[in-house]
């Protein structure tokens, strides 16, 4: 216990913490400029000196640590004096141009000098000078204004791990800068401009479109573009959206946010915006009321029910549509229209990966907390770059690996270049015999004798590969997975991130298989890498062909039957097409009508073609959106659905905990759930609700992993895994988990070929970003990424435009060179509309997890003409 | 009741003093002006219907700073801006809800630039509401009719304090260069 | 007296090896490693070595702290960034004697059992680095130098490392952050280096004087070593002088010589027999000392109660004619442009400084302007993150104190 006594006041603590904090603590004002509570010390600004008896001079109160005993006085003459003149300093180079400043009204040098500071300067010779530089197309640098305190740069370095911007000169001169002095060249995270205290960093989004005192609202909602579910808010004057900020030290995120979620919403203002519904006539779409669409979406779904059976009706939800929606989309689906054909691009990697999972630990085995990366002792990331997929996850594991923890990954993995333990890089689609050498060594080091739970005796029959086999197929050199292992076996709570390239292969389920069984050895966390906001709605609301709300298998009686009660609509209990299914039938004709809700099917899954093809079968195809997207380009009914912001609602994150997103702004459309229902009352079904309460009292009636949740606990502090429900308990299943073969695993990839790998852009991670101003401004065009022998090779150099084809098609796009990539294959984004790696890419169907195949897409490439 | 009171009464004396009084003030000159035939000039510092100063060349002297819509107590002025093509600010809107006005000057005080003023004009009768919300036009014009010239000058001279002097004198202000060229 | 740090100057081939051994150098270093290395520290403690480089802390108490430090590796670091104006007494060991510098350093290196050894030198001598990177080729073809030191097993590695021209470098945790790659900015303390320095392992900074300074005290033993000069801070002390004498130079002198005898006996007095004005005693950031006051003895001790330091032991001579207002705008702007810019006080309070002082010496000063100066200064003074901005402040308050007169003249002109 250490007591100190500040102001008078004695203040007792048990951790050492600096004076600062004690104060803080004790609610005693000391004011900071160069302090931040997500930084480590400075010490620059001075500004928090305090007097401390027996040391002559004034301290820093951010760095200087309490000890027993220390008496402290931050108000007296002395401190006062030197605060002030600290101040003065300040100012004398600091432009006092507040009123035309978007900072002012909330910029802390402000405050400080209004509160502490002089009310005149006395310095008169000519102020520092500095052009205001607009090189970058979303932030905006005023470097008169930069008081050096370098909250920028230790953001930048520590916190983000990007290091892209320093400072530069000395003196009164010193000032923030990328290094390239124009334009950003990094992550824009845009975490900087959030920690500076003056407006030297900005945003250009809403350069000089508000001042701070005309914000009448402050919406709390959740970011959504990917299934971590950072905390926002969103600023509102009037009717009219300000900007969406985070605030600092709240949410899961802790006010740190990525590109998408600082820059990205202004898609909700965008001018492919839907504004009233369509109908398709005479080969066109035309505008119509609601009335019209409601009763020609119903006649036309009636007379499909009627003429084809309801097996001729699907049902695709979209990861972005909150549960309320989902939930009302596949009762829609289920009990109104009859069919069981219902799913969304979740089963595609991140359902399946969490089914199997969940067979062998138990249901919510994904449910870890985010947080909890950075406390646990090892971090094994696998099948994808989290700090592109779900950036803010991704700076846990920089933070980890800053604090000395061993991180180890597999695969391409750009964002964590700079930190990873060890980086094993296997040759392309053999990461199968990497993980059973893994496995294998772990046994070994582990000591691992087998045991008597199915699932061990499984984990032992496992044969092993020999390191050298190993060494030949991976191209790996033994001592790296000799480490790796090391690395492994001494982690005693580790998390193992899990990305869906893994799960993407023709191995996907051994690789997952072999995943489970690194997992059980080293007592892993399991994190599943979700780039959707609500990927995990989709699976807990029901939106799977075979499961009910609640993640209830739909075959199980008693389940059916307690739906069918409380529901009021009968249903079928066999299992109905998956989305590969739907697609595939929609093309041979037997589907014949699809609602889509809130998704870009004809985008965001590989062969577009294809696709295309089969949505261009169908009778009848509806799109709710609130985006005109390809897919809706396609379709016979399209109404419009309000967009995040315009609506209330709630997502499920990726560590299964719901939070609830506010209503900002009015919009054109209905809320999907609405829409829904409407329809659903022309086919003589009134779902009746009133509101979104009225929805989720149902489904915690529905769901017993729902059970008794109400608005209150979703909007309050932490509604997280199991909820106040019951999570479904059922035996270990190791049902299609046969031991493989792992002779069958001994594919040496061809060195010859060229192979098309889809590249998960942190700028454009689907379809949504590109309608967005600000990252489209940010990140313009599509790039592939070649090694450089193989650039050489085909005789391009960045920049030049590259032609890939395959036998599904081609594309052009330019290149741009990656030396940590492997020399036969190509990363391809899938980002702007018809240039995307999933117009060329063709896929099969892994039997087990039922997700597509996406490995061996052998391409062919060569330079495109040069282009005007 | 005495008997002075009683004599009071019975000889009317309350009633005489008082005809005495009028009879006096036949004679006097009349107080009452004949508004609106005969008007008052108004005192100097008169606070009277609102206007935004008008640069010698033409526009408006305001840079929207929104300080005059963040003090004014009936939250009746309403600053909307944006973005310049050469990344200034511009004024789009400039409103003020005259109708909602109490009059008290505060958003000439906040005004780091002396851009907007209360005239001493006080007739803005109007028949609709709508006259009485003013745009930036409307506010312009104000100026050009009551405070154009010397006038306008005068009433900063006599009636404008800002607090600090650091704006009054920004002449070696990169950003104010932009912006105020009146210095 | 003989001297010791600069014993072969005379030499014109003195920085060769061979020279060096003639003279019995690297004697000292086999001596100290038939020595424990604890007992190198107890040698360096008796002799009262003090650090050179200005702030003449025990050389064997920095030691021992590093030395009672669990962390390995060690390392060592010689600070040979001799930024200070007129100081140039480093250059002559660098230029001339640099096998002294390297032997007192591998004492050093044994006696913490310090691995590895940076030079960090002052990036406008590139004559020096050449000198030194070629002496540390002939120490490893010796055998003094790499994996096993005169076949004893004992190891230490040292590489050159040039600084790019800033003077906060020579702020030993500066020169860290700057050896290690990053921006030169002086760090929090503490921790301080010789726990957590060099790459967050204990490391010993020390000035190529007092490394210089260590062959000697082997040689002599620390007994004889402390009977030089001053009793409380001992040793020879290399003087440059500079400025109106009629002999300018550096003088390896006893500490505790005082003003006096360095300016008018070792350097013939002032230049033309003008009369002295003033004395800058050690390098521009100690205070200036009038001319009455020149009969302190130069040693740490002493020259706080003539309220001045002995800094670098950088002496700066300024006769009758000076016009002392222009020195100090001068060496101001000095601070002004070394400022590191990571504090508010030093990085915009000095450049003000310096505004008004050019206004007084243009003639365009203000009547208040000698009380706004002193305030700024006090404002600066104690409140900056190192002790540069103090320099500056002390400059400013120290001009003021001694010649205000001159500063009012230019005023009331």
């Amino acid at each position: 216990m250490i007591t100190v006594t500040i102001n008078g006041k004695k203040i007792t603590l048990e951790k050492q913490v600096t004076v600062l904090e004690a104060a803080r603590s004790a609610g005693i004002k000391i004011p900071t400029l160069c302090h931040h509570e997500t930084l480590e010390a400075f010490g620059g600004c001075r500004l928090c000196l305090v007097e401390i008896e027996k040391i002559p001079k004034l301290q820093t109160s951010c760095t200087i640590y309490i000890t027993d005993g220390m008496v402290v006085h931050s108000e007296t003459e002395r401190v006062v004096n030197a605060r002030k003149a600290m101040l003065e300093f300040l100012l004398i180079n600091h432009p006092l141009d507040c009123p035309y400043c978007d900072k002012a009204g909330e910029c802390d040098l402000q405050d400080l000098a209004a509160k502490y500071g002089p009310t005149t300067g006395r310095f008169a010779e000519g102020k520092r000078t500095h052009p205001e530089s607009y090189d970058d197309p979303v932030i905006v640098r005023n470097m008169e204004r930069c008081i050096s305190c370098t909250r920028c740069v230790r953001m930048c370095d520590k916190v983000q791990g990007a290091s892209a911007i320093s400072m530069v000169n000395r003196t009164s001169k010193t000032f923030v800068e990328p290094f390239s002095g124009k334009r950003y060249d990094c992550e824009y995270c845009g975490n900087c401009l959030s920690v500076c205290p003056v407006g030297a960093i900005m945003s250009r989004m809403y350069k000089h479109k508000y001042r701070p005192w005309y914000i009448d609202k402050n919406i709390n909602t959740i970011c959504s573009y990917c299934g971590v579910g950072c905390s926002v808010t969103a600023q509102v004057k009037g009717d009219s959206l300000v900007r969406v900020v985070p605030e600092m030290g709240k949410g899961l995120n802790k006010g740190l946010l990525c590109v998408r979620g600082r820059f990205g919403y202004d898609y909700v203002n965008s001018s492919a915006r839907l504004k009233t519904p369509l109908i398709r006539r005479n080969g066109e779409l035309q505008q119509v009321t609601w009335s019209e669409a409601f009763k020609y979406a119903a006649d036309r779904l009636r007379d499909i029910k009627e003429r084809y059976g309801s097996e001729a009706i699907a049902g695709i939800a979209g990861g972005r549509c909150a549960n309320e929606d989902i939930y009302i989309f596949q009762k829609f689906i289920r009990g109104v229209l009859g069919s069981n054909n219902i799913d969304s691009i979740a089963n595609f990697s991140y359902a399946p990966a969490q089914r199997f999972f969940e067979r062998i630990f138990g249901q919510g085995v994904t449910a870890n907390s985010i947080q909890g990366i950075s406390n646990s002792d090892g971090i094994f990331v696998v099948g994808g770059d989290p700090t592109s997929i779900n950036p803010i996850l991704g700076l846990q594991i920089r933070a980890a690996y800053q604090q000395g923890i061993p991180v180890i990954t597999v695969g391409d993995t750009p964002g964590l270049k700079r930190f990873a333990t060890c980086m094993l890089k296997p040759n392309p689609f053999t990461e199968t015999a990497l993980l059973v050498s893994l496995l294998s060594e772990l046994k070994v080091k582990k000591q691992f004798l087998g045991g008597n739970s199915s699932f061990e005796r499984l984990i032992n029959n496992i044969s092993a590969l020999s390191m050298k086999e190993v060494e030949d197929i991976c191209g790996l050199p033994t001592d790296n997975i000799a480490s790796a292992v090391n690395m492994l076996s001494n982690m005693t709570n580790p998390s193992i991130v899990i990305g869906k390239d893994i799960l993407q292969r023709t191995d996907g389920h051994i690789n997952l298989l072999l995943l489970s069984a690194i997992m059980y050895l080293i007592n892993g966390r399991v994190y599943l890498l979700s780039e959707f906001p609500n990927e995990q709605g989709l699976v807990d609301m029901g939106c799977l062909p075979d499961m009910l709300p609640g993640g209830r298998p739909i075959e199980i009686e008693s389940f059916k039957k307690r739906y069918e009660e409380i529901v009021g609509l009968n249903i079928s209990s066999t299992h109905g097409l998956s989305l590969s299914g739907i697609i595939e039938n929609a093309y041979t004709g037997k589907i014949k009508a699809i609602q889509i809700i809130g998704e870009n099917v004809l985008s965001n899954i590989p062969d577009s073609n294809y696709v295309g093809k089969a949505f261009s079968n169908l009778e009848l195809l509806i799109v709710q959106d609130s985006l005109m997207t390809e897919t809706a380009g396609l379709a016979h009914v399209v109404l419009p659905s309000l967009s995040w912001l315009e609506r209330k609602g709630s997502y499920t994150n990726l560590e299964r905990r719901m939070q609830f997103m506010g209503k900002a702004v009015e919009g054109d459309g209905l809320e999907d759930w609405r829409i829904i229902s409407e329809i659903s009352k022309m086919l003589s079904f009134d779902m009746g609700y009133k509101g979104l309460e009225d929805i989720l009292s149902e489904i915690a009636r529905v769901s017993p992993l729902h059970k008794d949740i109400t608005y209150n606990d979703i909007s309050g502090d932490e509604c997280i895994w199991p909820y106040k429900g019951e999570p479904l308990r059922h035996g270990v299943s190791l049902e299609g988990m046969d031991v493989p073969d792992i002779g069958s695993l001994l594919k040496k990839p061809a060195k010859d070929r060229v192979y098309a790998v889809f590249d998960k852009e942190l700028f454009h991670p689907d379809s949504l970003s590109r309608k967005s101003a600000a990252i489209s401004s940010i990140s313009p065009e599509p790039c592939s990424r070649v090694n450089r022998a193989l650039a050489d090779r085909l005789s391009v150099s960045e920049g030049d435009y590259l032609n890939i084809s395959t036998d599904a098609g081609s594309i052009e796009m330019a290149v741009k060179i990656d030396e940590d990539i492997p020399e036969n294959v190509v990363m391809i984004p899938n980002n702007f509309e018809g240039k995307g790696i999933f117009n060329i890419m063709q896929w099969k169907l892994n039997p087990v997890l039922k997700c597509p195949v996406l490995d061996g897409n052998e391409v062919k490439l060569k330079k495109a003409e040069a282009r005007s | 009741m005495t008997i002075k009171g009683l004599a009071k009464k019975i000889f009317l004396i309350e009633i005489l003093k008082g005809m005495a009084l009028t009879l006096k003030m036949m004679f006097t000159h009349a107080v009452t002006r004949q508004y609106p035939e005969e008007k008052r000039e108004p005192f100097p510092g008169f606070r009277g219907l609102h206007a935004l100063v008008r640069k010698e060349d033409g526009t408006a002297r305001c840079v929207g700073c929104g300080l005059c819509a963040a003090i004014c107590p009936s939250q009746c002025i309403h600053v909307y801006t944006s973005e310049g093509v050469s990344h200034e600010k511009i004024v789009d809107r400039y409103e003020i809800e005259v109708s909602r006005c109490v009059y008290c000057a505060f958003c000439v005080e906040a005004c780091p630039f002396r851009a907007v003023v209360l005239t001493d004009h006080f007739e803005y009768a109007a028949y609709t509401r709508d006259d009485l919300y003013m745009g930036k036009e409307k506010l312009l014009s104000n100026w050009d009719r009551f405070m154009a010239g010397k006038k306008g000058n005068e009433y900063f001279e006599k009636f404008w304090h800002p607090l600090s002097s650091d704006f009054s004198a920004s002449g070696n202000q990169a950003i104010f260069k932009k912006i105020n060229s009146e210095g | 007296m003989k001297r010791a740090l600069l014993r072969n100057i005379d030499n014109t081939n003195s920085a060769d090896i061979n020279e060096y051994i003639k003279i019995s150098g690297y004697a000292s270093l086999l001596k100290a490693l038939e020595m424990k290395p604890s007992d190198v520290i107890d040698e360096v403690k008796t002799s009262g070595l003090r650090g050179r480089g200005g702030a003449g802390f025990p050389t064997a108490t920095k030691w021992a702290f590093a030395s009672m430090d669990p962390k390995f590796p060690k390392y060592l670091i010689c600070n040979a960034d001799e930024g200070e104006p007129g100081t140039f007494k480093d250059r002559p060991i660098l230029e001339k004697n640099p096998h002294q510098l390297i032997e007192g350093m591998i004492i050093s290196a044994y006696a913490l059992s310090a691995e590895y050894g940076y030079i960090y030198l002052r990036g406008e001598y590139p004559n020096a680095c050449n000198i030194l990177n070629n002496a540390i080729k002939q120490a490893y073809g010796k055998g003094y130098l790499g994996d096993n030191i005169s076949g004893k097993g004992v190891r230490f590695h040292l590489h050159v490392h040039q600084g790019a021209g800033a003077y906060i470098c020579g702020e030993e945790t500066a020169l860290i952050d700057s050896l290690e790659g990053k921006r030169g900015q002086p760090r929090i303390k503490p921790p301080f280096p010789v726990n957590e320095g060099f790459l967050s392992r204990p490391t010993i900074v020390n000035n190529v004087e007092t490394f210089a300074n260590i062959p000697y005290i082997m040689e002599i033993g620390g007994e004889q070593y402390a009977k030089i000069g001053s009793p409380q801070c001992p040793g020879p002390k290399l003087f440059s002088v500079s400025g109106h004498v009629k002999t300018p130079g550096v003088y390896e002198l006893p500490m505790g010589t005082t003003l006096r005898e360095i300016i008018y006996t070792h350097c013939g007095g002032i230049k033309d027999d003008k009369k002295l004005k003033a004395v800058i005693p050690g390098g521009i950031s100690t205070p200036i000392l009038p001319a009455d006051k020149i009969d302190c003895p130069m040693d740490f001790v002493s020259m706080p109660r003539y309220g001045s330091m002995l800094g670098s032991g950088a002496v700066m001579v300024f006769d009758e004619s000076t016009d002392l207002v222009k020195v100090c705008l001068r060496a101001i702007k000095f601070f002004e442009h070394e400022s590191c810019g990571k504090c508010t006080p030093c990085r915009e309070g000095v450049g003000w400084m310096r505004a008004i002082l050019k206004r007084i010496c243009d003639y365009n000063g203000r009547e208040t302007d000698i009380e706004h100066l002193l305030e700024v200064s006090e404002n600066i003074s104690g409140n900056t993150f190192c002790p540069l901005g103090d320099g500056a402040a002390t400059v400013v308050q120290n001009f003021i104190k001694h010649f205000r007169g001159e500063f009012e003249s230019k005023i009331k002109i």
